[in-house]
């Protein structure tokens, strides 16, 4: 178990390494030049350059490239010109403002999700089925930013029940939270619903039943493990949909993370910004992934870690 | 039973939607200024109060009487408090005026005064001024104001590009060329040439008087993490990461002299400025009174604030004139000014202001919005029309060969871009002008005129002093924006404006400039200036502008 886990974590680097390049050649490949946006409208061609040279923009991209990396290596994700502070300096009040929303949202909609899935699985056919299943394709086709403006209306506007907007208590959190985890606990219910139909109807459920095991124990202690599967492999995935999510709640709710910081620095052309950015939400997504991978082994021990 | 259930859930989600729709609450029913219900919408020049007039001073008021809180939400974003390290923004503008004082101060009518100056004499030749500095002003850290901090705040403008790099403090430094602290409360300037601007760039709050003692002892970085001035407002907590600043009135023994000085006063302790990119999520907040002040208030949700009597909304003066360039130099289908003019005349500028801008802004005549700046008569004498017949002559005598036109534009510089391009193409479409609309991102249209890559260019650029010389010297003059066009007489008299501060010559300069152009029609022509808005909760009077952009809150009063 050990031995792969390195393994993957070697692999992870690389995967790292080249999302580093790849998001290095991608902001770069715009053609843009973002040394005439900082120095703004009225810039002379030479005031124009000196900002090319103070952002080292001047020198070879592949010296650029080489530059960046090793400075990465040093703990510097390198200065962002349109924040005039460091990156690092930045993420470190905007990473967690973004981790506290996302995995709230996460939690929110796997514990509203499975419950929903597996009760509506149960009861195949009932009204809590269609109830479930309507979530499910209601959730999923709803855009995030018109829920989003609907429920500031209703509980900001209307019933001024919640803040609107801003960083603060867990209020503030409440819609934006609601909003960001809405599509996640839709895909999921129905992702746990038919698992659990498809899980029920396996003979071991059947010969469990006769052996005198009661309803709940079948359900929940066999037929359960076997049905949140296909939910934790999709969980992995949804981590992807949160961070890109994250960058339109948060702009609709004013949460200063990483998503309202990406759209300033696209804005902005700020190189090192978005590149940085990049490299951090992908190293989420890749430790994410590794570790719905050894949740699956501890759920299946049947499943190996490889 | 599934059916039921699933038709329940449809309603109540169906309800939820039409609630959350249903604009805003009706309160409002009471008539203010004309209008029908709820919100008024106010005109807010230069130093004029929003609302009603601010209340009377009360005799013997203190800063210490203050004890109310407001919260600011701007469109825009500071990550640093010093206003030449940045490019500038609105809630930096704003803030600045709340911790630093300007050394002369511009008045309603635009006649200047003496402030942190007592005294300032102009040298004949225009090439240096003297500054007395007035005994009784302290910063808010109770150290005492002396002309050496004066000199330390020119000085550090002029050389120190260490600090301010040449590309952003180049408007003061290809001027001035020395300052002299000439005695414990004298400073005097020198410039190496003539700097038109220099009454006005004074009156600024872009100069921030800093504590040259207060700056050695905490070292650059500390003292701007929280700077000292010697405004009304101090620093009581900044965010700059998230843009949240909050600032508290001062309460030291000597208190802000310009209350005195000017008889002004507030009664607002706290501001909080925090930014806030969404339009929507800002007017939401002030419905709910979550936030007292919003800025950019887009026209299109006038209307819809009009049942809310707990609002303001105020108009702001025209600050920006939003043109069309052309591509008109030699070997440019634009180069042939017939086919500009044919442009100019099938473009319905009256139509653009009323449908696109909701009434909130100036349908252009010529290049700057009315009369108090100089060289209008020229505009007067050549006012733009709307004559489609005229047009069409006009475009057969061109030989327009049906060519598509390109015009580029971004909707960061001008907000309404889609519609307005879109408008214009369909205006030019009725009398056989193609163009094709080019939206690009700011970075892009930034390469697009720097390379002459267009054909026309949707532009905005502020045009806020009589004097316009960034419209006329920099864009025109020095052909910033790279139009190529041929005129030598225009290129001329547009580098002619930063020679001289005489007004009678700078008004014959300006009137032969606008000449030119509203009878080539090159290489601009201009379409409107635009109202900026922004929204008060309406228990708050008192806030002022300067120059028709930040919002002044030093003497907000909320009743």
């Amino acid at each position: 178990m050990i031995k792969h886990l390195l393994r993957r974590l070697v692999a992870c680097f690389f995967v790292l390494i080249g999302v580093s390049l790849v998001a290095f050649a991608l902001v770069r490949l715009d053609g843009s030049d973002p040394a005439r946006l900082i120095a703004g409208d009225l810039a002379t061609e030479e005031e124009i350059e000196d900002y090319r040279v103070r952002m080292g923009l001047d020198k070879p991209v592949i010296e650029q490239y080489f530059m960046y990396i090793r400075d990465i290596f040093k703990g510097n994700l390198g200065y962002s010109w349109s924040f005039n502070m460091n990156v690092t300096e930045l993420f470190a009040t905007r990473i967690p403002q973004t981790l506290q929303l996302s995995i709230a949202a996460l939690i929110w909609s796997c514990v509203f999700s499975i419950i929903f899935g597996v009760i509506a699985g149960i009861h195949q056919g009932s009204g809590i089925d269609f109830a479930a299943l309507f979530f499910a394709v209601v959730g999923q086709a709803m855009s995030t930013v018109w829920l989003a403006f609907m429920l500031i209306l209703l509980f900001g506007v209307k019933l001024n029940w919640l803040p609107i907007q801003g960083i603060g208590g867990l209020k503030h959190m409440i819609m934006p939270t609601l909003c960001m985890g809405f599509g996640t606990a839709a895909s999921q219910t129905r992702l746990m619903r038919s698992s659990m139909v498809d899980v029920l109807r396996e003979d071991y459920i059947s010969a469990t039943r006769a052996r005198g095991i009661s309803k709940n124990k079948t359900y929940f202690k066999y037929a359960l493990k076997n049905a949140i599967l296909p939910v934790v492999t999709n969980i992995g995935q949804r981590v992807g949909h949160l961070i890109a999510g994250a960058v339109v709640i948060e702009n609709v709710f004013n949460w200063p993370g990483m998503g309202q910081l990406m759209v300033t620095a696209i804005n902005q052309r700020d190189y090192q910004l978005v590149q940085s950015i990049m490299l951090v939400s992908a190293t989420l997504l890749v430790f994410c992934n590794v570790l719905v991978d050894i949740v699956y082994t501890l759920i299946d021990p049947r499943i190996k870690f490889n | 039973m599934a059916k039921k259930i699933l038709a329940l859930i449809l309603a109540l989600v169906l309800c939820l939607s039409l609630v959350a729709c249903n604009g805003g609450n009706n309160e409002g029913n009471g008539k203010v200024d004309g209008e029908e219900s709820g919100t008024s919408i106010e005109e807010n020049g230069d130093k004029n109060p929003s609302g009603e007039d601010v209340p009377e001073k009360s005799e013997g008021w203190t800063e210490a009487d203050a004890t109310e809180s407001i919260v600011f939400h701007c469109s825009g974003q500071t990550h640093t408090f010093s206003k030449w390290e940045t490019t500038s923004d609105t809630m930096l503008n704003s803030i600045s005026y709340l911790i630093f004082d300007p050394i002369l101060y511009k008045q309603e009518d635009g006649t200047v005064i003496p402030y942190l100056a007592e005294e300032y004499v102009l040298a004949e030749d225009n090439l240096s001024i003297y500054l007395k500095i007035r005994e009784d002003v302290y910063f808010t850290d109770g150290r005492h104001l002396t002309g050496e901090d004066v000199w330390y705040t020119f000085e550090t403008l002029r050389a120190d590009a260490e600090h301010y790099p040449d590309s952003v403090a180049s408007t003061w430094r290809k001027y001035l060329s020395s300052v002299e602290l000439t005695g414990e409360y004298e400073v005097t300037l020198y410039f190496s040439q003539l700097m038109p601007t220099l009454i006005n760039a004074l009156c600024a709050n872009t100069i921030q008087v800093v504590s040259k003692s207060a700056i050695e002892e905490m070292g650059w970085d500390e003292y701007w993490a929280a700077p000292i001035g010697t405004g009304p407002y101090k620093i009581k907590s900044a965010d700059l990461t998230n843009s949240i600043v909050e600032l508290e009135l001062r309460d030291d023994e000597y208190g802000y002299w310009g209350y005195d000085y000017l008889g002004e006063y507030t009664n607002v302790k706290y501001i909080t400025y925090a930014h806030s990119s969404e339009a929507t999520t800002r007017i939401a907040s002030l419905k709910t009174g979550e936030v007292d002040i919003i800025d950019s208030l887009p026209a299109s949700e006038v209307e819809a604030l009009r049942s809310y009597d707990t609002i303001s909304v105020n108009l702001l003066s025209p600050t920006t004139a939003v043109m069309l360039q052309f591509a008109c130099g030699e070997g440019d289908i634009l180069e042939n000014q017939k086919l500009c003019e044919a442009i100019s005349l099938c473009i319905d500028r009256e139509l653009i202001v009323e449908q696109l801008l909701g009434g909130f802004g100036t349908a252009a005549k010529g290049p700057v919005p009315d009369s108090s700046f100089l060289g209008y008569d020229a505009v007067a004498e050549n006012a733009y029309e709307y004559n489609l017949e005229k047009a069409a002559e006009l475009l057969e005598e061109s030989s327009y060969d049906s060519r598509e036109l390109r015009l580029v534009y971004t909707t960061s510089t001008v907000s309404i871009g889609n519609e307005l391009t879109q408008a214009i193409q369909q205006m030019c479409a009725e009398i056989g002008i193609k163009i094709s609309l080019e939206p690009l991102d700011t970075a892009f249209y930034d390469n697009a005129r720097a390379d002459h890559d267009f054909d026309i260019v949707l532009a905005a650029i502020g045009n806020t002093s009589p004097y316009s010389t960034m419209l006329n010297g920099d864009v025109i003059g020095a052909d910033k924006f790279n139009t190529q066009y041929q005129n030598e007489e225009l290129k001329e008299l547009g580098t002619q404006v930063y020679t001289t501060a005489d007004y009678d010559i700078l008004e014959d300069i300006l009137y032969r400039m606008y000449e030119i152009q509203l009878t080539e029609f090159q290489p601009n022509i201009y379409l409107y200036f635009p109202r900026n808005l922004y929204a008060t909760s309406s228990n708050i009077t008192g806030v002022q502008t300067h120059n028709g952009a930040a919002l002044d809150l030093h003497a907000i009063v909320v009743s």
